[in-house]
């Protein structure tokens, strides 16, 4: 709690820096949100090019909209929501998908796969092959998700957001995010298998 | 305890709530190989998120945006200075009209009752005022709808 109220008033100070027209106190504020506004931006704008003028966007909005921050959530959270809304209007732009539903279940022929006996950890050395490679697989797998599944995730286990957290950069209900993650998980576990039996078979 | 298997969610609750997890839940994956095996991929896929490389922009973002940033300025001051410009303009002006035609205006005037002068005097600055108001909403509204995010 207090180091919450700490946290607060650091950011309130900052702000007021920046509003004083201190860009150091601006570029403190990029320094500590830069690794969550590279998260959401890496995970939502499939091309590397335009990831460069989406940052810039989202910084000169903070900028832009800092007078007008009310504390009622962290900063870090708020320039999280910036981001996160200015790469939905790039994808709602370019008409590319958000979600794409039709990716959550299996086919039938890869359920069928799913289900055959090779199993990753049926044996030790199996098992130690499969954490060898789950890395390298994990990586394209999570790159093949929806963008909004691919966020969820490293909102959640990379930059370890708490679900209220993450329901207020998405705008989204705490509800619908805690869903959307159990279903992402679950489409990344079936996909990361099927994967992995392909390639055993 | 319950002898179902469990589902995915039941699952990573189990993994990623413990504390508030099912007795039930814990007591099945104790005793499941099945739903244990389930649990163990599953704890290996976190894991395995855990240690994917955070993403690092190949340029260096601050000194980017800070090299361009404006000098901020107060919404008041913004204000006060678009205020100045129009107030100097109208004192310009109605100065110019006055050296000119300055002994004209006066005796137009002279000619009329004090209190009808003083009753078109409030009627123009009741009608200036109300379009400086509505002036400055739309303004305000329009510059809303730009600043947006």
């Amino acid at each position: 709690m207090n180091n919450k109220k700490e946290n607060n008033q650091t950011n309130q100070t900052l702000v007021e820096k920046v509003l004083n027209g201190n860009s150091n106190a601006f570029s403190t504020i990029m320094k500590n949100t830069e690794g969550l506004v590279a998260q959401i931006i890496f995970k939502m704008i499939p091309n590397s090019e335009d990831r460069r003028d989406i940052a810039q966007d989202v910084y000169f909005k903070t900028f832009q909209k800092l007078g007008s921050f009310k504390f009622q959530s962290k900063l870090s959270t708020w320039v999280g929501q910036i981001a996160y809304n200015t790469c939905l209007n790039y994808l709602e732009k370019k008409k590319l998908i958000l979600l794409d539903n039709n990716n959550d279940s299996l086919e039938d022929e890869a359920l069928e796969i799913l289900n055959n006996k090779i199993d990753p950890f049926n044996n030790e050395t199996e098992k130690l092959i499969f954490k060898k490679e789950l890395s390298k697989i994990l990586k394209t797998e999570i790159d093949n998700l929806s963008p909004l599944y691919k966020t969820l995730i490293t909102l959640y286990h990379n930059e370890e957001l708490s679900y209220l957290e993450i329901a207020q950069i998405t705008e989204l209900p705490e509800g619908t995010v805690k869903n959307y993650l159990f279903r992402a998980r679950k489409t990344l576990r079936e996909n990361l298998l099927l994967t992995y039996k392909k390639e055993a078979l | 305890m319950t002898n179902k298997h469990l589902n995915d969610t039941e699952i990573q609750q189990y993994l990623l709530e413990k504390t508030n997890c099912d007795i039930d839940i814990i007591e099945h994956i104790r005793h499941c190989a099945y739903c244990k095996l389930e649990a163990e991929q599953y704890a290996l896929l976190f894991e395995g998120i855990k240690q994917q490389e955070n993403p690092i922009f190949d340029f260096n973002l601050a000194d980017l945006i800070i090299e361009q940033l404006p000098k901020p300025q107060s919404e008041f001051s913004g204000e006060n200075s678009f205020f100045s410009f129009i107030f100097f303009i109208a004192i310009f002006f109605i100065s110019i009209l006055l050296y000119l035609f300055g002994n004209n205006l006066l005796s137009l005037f002279l000619g009329i009752k004090p209190i009808l002068i003083s009753l078109i005097i409030t009627t123009v600055i009741s009608i200036l005022v109300f379009l400086g108001i509505d002036m400055y909403r739309k303004y305000k509204t329009q510059m809303k709808s730009l600043n947006f995010y």
